[in-house]
């Protein structure tokens, strides 16, 4: 009995010892050794992540994506970390699609971090972190991606390696379109799998923003302007599609194209945005302010005869008509449909100085339109004071003062739409809530604007500066402009270099789309707007209008 | 039995009455023993002054405590086979949450990974989308079916009466199909089959007029059938007895809005029957 006794109390002390032994160890981790376990175990198992935030999608009025963001990867290494450089680099070369020799050097660098490849599509790059190399790792980034390639490439813009929008639409709204990242706690058991996730800050997506462009118009309108590059070799081309009642922005072509996926390797002056940033003179496409304003005044009828000789002597300036000819009588109209600078001079100079400084001013030349895109410029207008003797003898042609086509379609929107000048707009939804229209204001009558429209046909009609121009079964109305250039060699008007430009609407009597052209500097063939413009402007309305199902009137 | 010297010499052993005189002497009972450990009873603790009153609450739960430890039901639990079982209820179902727990940690991870390959097959999907549906791809699609774009002013726009076309459009819903003719060679099938075979159907004016009237909302007709009109114009004019006179009209491509085909949403439904020659609002101006 007393020796069993004495062995349960073996057995028991035994494992008094045992527990004390574990008590002591763990006072021992826990409280002389806690510090530091810890830190440790937070730099193994602890993880601070950053959670990408997806920049917003753009797309155009029909839900077409024209700008994606999708995850990526920046593969970067430690060259300190890589052991065989030579190995890795013949191994990643195919895969990052670069040659081993820059690989190489990347990878013999001294230094402790260098990029491999910047957002590496995600798949390609879990492949490449597939290969467990060490000392080479990821970060998740976001890649953008214009699916459509150079389409409207000058209106999207394009990002930066570090997501933040450069140019165009991804720059004047990136504040929308970026979102805002967001912070993880992660906490990986032995293996490395998260057992814990904390959202520290929470990530917010990037907001959708939806365009007045139709990606189709859009197209068409470039294909065109790729055509008259072809033939007639300009400097560069617009193009600028609109709706006169809204000012919804249906299309802003730019010619030479730059592809936003790869804008380093775009031509100079590729990227420019010009409908918005092209200053030019606009020649005979500003009679129509011209006239509307001595129309508005009352001063003219669309009947009112003029006596037309070939030239007119404002001061000390002779200004010429474009087709030398006898002196004849001619209306309003007609001054309008054959361009006569001698004509369109008489009506400037029956209106006034000041008030035509005036309606120059109404229709809002000489300030921004306000169109919702980047860089746009406000042109020159000049002052009334700087007036000088022959100053009417060459502004009421449009020569004197510079312009944007933005400028010129919006002043043709005015008439077009009964005589309320609307900023343009580009933005059509944000996140799903439709943007609100920009409100317009009443520079002319409706009688006045209509007035101008019924002109304006006849610029299309048999005898006017267009009148090759034609769509069957629509009645079209605009205005042909051929402006000279100043020369910066000489500072005088060049006899090569020109702007050729056309504005019009259609269907006349009731516009829902408007058009304008400018092609700068056209070499080969012809320079004049009627030629090089005008079927410009009717291949994309002959395509616009059905395409629309606008009928004819 | 006392030998008697041995009697007469002892004295006499009286034990001491503890009874009162005149009671039977009795001896009090031995209390029965039970098994198990004999139980002793707490001393009555002497009542406290109210000033140890903190004190006695730990006392008290003490007591409380000592006194649920010594009832006669944990008694019994503890002395039994029940026990074994809740202990060992516990412990599986401790196991069975860790292993639980695990399972959910282990699934955070490939949430993850599934929440990272959807998004990247959503952007690629998005991107596929936007290629597919550009315009120059639609069209070489549509060329390789024997389709193309409509010549300009080969359409057709009539105008709507909603009352009149409503009608009629939703009596066309009944009326059986049939097949076209010639047209109905071109790709344009479709289109003459809302269209109507101008040999099949019956001269009535009210199922004439039905197929005419959702052949006309049809604004864009599909180019197939544009590029028959010359081959059958008759078949086309004949559809209908009164819109023959207004497509008749129609310079451009008759067939063409008459084979239209599916009623695409136009704007502008009018049937062309509704008077010769001014059933469309404008015909190609020319």
């Amino acid at each position: 009995m007393a020796v069993a006794q004495r062995r349960i109390g073996t057995i028991f002390g035994l494992f008094f010892i045992l527990l004390v032994v574990a008590a002591g160890r763990t006072v021992y981790l826990g409280v002389l050794r806690g510090g530091p376990l810890r830190k440790a175990a937070s730099n193994q198992q602890l993880t601070n992540e950053p959670v990408t935030a997806q920049r917003g999608l753009i797309m155009d009025r029909n839900g077409v994506d024209l700008a994606v963001s999708e995850p990526a990867q920046d593969i970067s290494a430690d060259p300190y970390l890589i052991t065989d450089p030579l190995g890795t680099a013949e191994r990643l070369a195919p895969m990052l699609k670069q040659t081993q020799a820059t690989l190489l050097r990347k990878l013999s660098e001294h230094a402790g971090f260098v990029y491999l490849e910047r957002a590496l599509p995600a798949g390609q790059a879990q492949a490449v972190l597939a290969l467990k190399i060490p000392g080479v790792t990821g970060t998740a980034v976001m890649r953008r991606v214009y699916p459509r390639g150079p389409l409207a490439a000058q209106v999207l813009g394009f990002v930066g390696t570090e997501g933040k929008g450069l140019a165009g639409i991804e720059y004047s709204r990136d504040s929308l379109l970026r979102g805002r990242p967001g912070r993880r706690r992660v906490v990986s058991d032995a293996i490395g799998q998260p057992v814990s996730i904390t959202e520290t800050q929470p990530m917010v997506p990037g907001k959708t923003l939806s365009l007045t462009l139709d990606a189709n118009i859009q197209q068409r309108s470039e294909d065109v302007l790729s055509a008259v590059a072809r033939v007639f070799n300009p400097k560069d081309a617009t193009a600028l599609v609109m709706d006169p009642r809204t000012g919804a922005i249906l299309a802003v072509a730019n010619w030479p194209q730059a592809n936003p996926n790869d804008p380093g390797a775009a031509p100079a002056g590729a990227l420019q945005d010009r409908a918005v940033g092209f200053d030019y003179e606009p020649g005979s496409t500003f009679k129509s302010v011209t006239v509307s304003g001595a129309l508005q005044q009352g001063l003219i009828t669309p009947s009112t005869p003029f006596n037309i000789p070939n030239q007119i002597h404002v001061a000390d300036r002779t200004i010429h008509d474009d087709t030398e000819h006898p002196e004849e009588t001619l209306t309003t109209s007609q001054i309008l449909a054959r361009s006569s600078n001698v004509g369109a001079i008489k009506i400037g100079l029956l209106e006034g100085a000041e008030h035509f400084n005036s309606w120059v001013h109404q229709f809002g030349f000489g300030e921004a339109t306000g169109v919702d895109l980047p860089g746009e410029e406000q042109g020159v207008t000049l002052p009334l004071d700087h007036y000088s003797g022959s100053s009417m003898g060459n502004l009421p042609i449009g020569q004197g003062e510079l312009v944007t086509p933005m400028q010129m379609a919006t002043a043709y929107s005015a008439i077009a739409n009964g005589g309320i000048l609307r900023p343009a707009h580009i933005v059509r939804a944000v996140a799903g809530q439709l943007a609100p229209l920009p409100a317009g204001h009443r520079i002319i009558s409706a009688a006045t604007a209509a007035e101008l429209r019924h002109m304006l046909e006849g610029v299309l009609a048999p005898g006017g500066t267009a009148s090759e121009v034609s769509i069957p079964g629509y009645q079209l109305a605009g205005k042909t402009g051929t402006a000279s250039k100043i020369d910066p060699a000489t500072g005088e008007y060049s006899q090569s270099a020109y702007v050729a430009s056309f504005i019009g609407f259609a269907p006349a009597s009731n516009p829902r789309l408007l058009c304008a052209v400018v092609v700068d500097e056209p070499q080969s063939g012809s320079v004049f707007g009627g030629t090089v413009a005008a079927p410009a402007f009717g291949q994309i309305m002959s395509f616009a209008l059905p395409y629309l199902g606008i009928p004819p009137g | 039995m006392t030998p008697p010297a041995a009697a007469a010499a002892a004295p006499t052993v009286h034990r001491a009455r503890t009874v009162a005189p005149g009671r039977p002497f009795t001896i009090a009972p031995r209390p029965r023993r039970v098994s198990g450990p004999v139980r002793r009873e707490l001393p009555v603790s002497p009542r406290r002054p109210a000033a140890q009153a903190e004190g006695s609450l730990a006392l008290g739960l003490l007591e409380a405590l000592h006194r649920v430890s010594r009832h006669r039901l944990l008694d019994r639990l503890i002395r039994g086979r029940t026990w074994i079982a809740i202990i060992a209820f516990a412990l599986i179902g401790i196991v069975t949450l860790q292993l639980g727990l695990l399972k959910l940690n282990a699934s955070i991870g490939r949430s993850l990974e599934r929440g990272a390959l959807l998004q990247r097959e959503n952007a690629a999907l998005s991107i596929e989308n936007s290629e597919l549906t550009a315009g120059y791809r639609v069209e070489t699609s549509a060329a390789r079916l024997g389709m193309g774009i409509v010549p300009t002013g080969a359409l057709l726009f009539l105008t709507a009466r909603p009352r009149v076309d409503a009608y009629r459009g939703a009596a066309s819903l009944s009326m059986p199909v049939h097949t076209a003719g010639a047209p109905s060679s071109e790709a344009g099938a479709e289109a003459s089959l809302t269209a109507g075979s101008p040999a099949a159907q019956p001269a009535s004016a009210e199922s004439s007029a039905a197929p005419a009237s959702s052949a006309s909302t049809a604004m864009k007709a599909p180019a197939s059938t544009a590029a028959a009109p010359a081959s059958a114009p008759a078949a086309s004019t004949s559809t209908t007895g009164e819109s023959a006179t207004s497509t008749s009209t129609a310079v451009a491509a008759p067939s063409s809005a008459t084979t239209a085909a599916p009623p695409a949403g136009g704007t502008a439904g009018g049937s062309g029957e509704a008077s010769p020659g001014g059933g469309t609002q404008s015909g190609p101006a020319g």
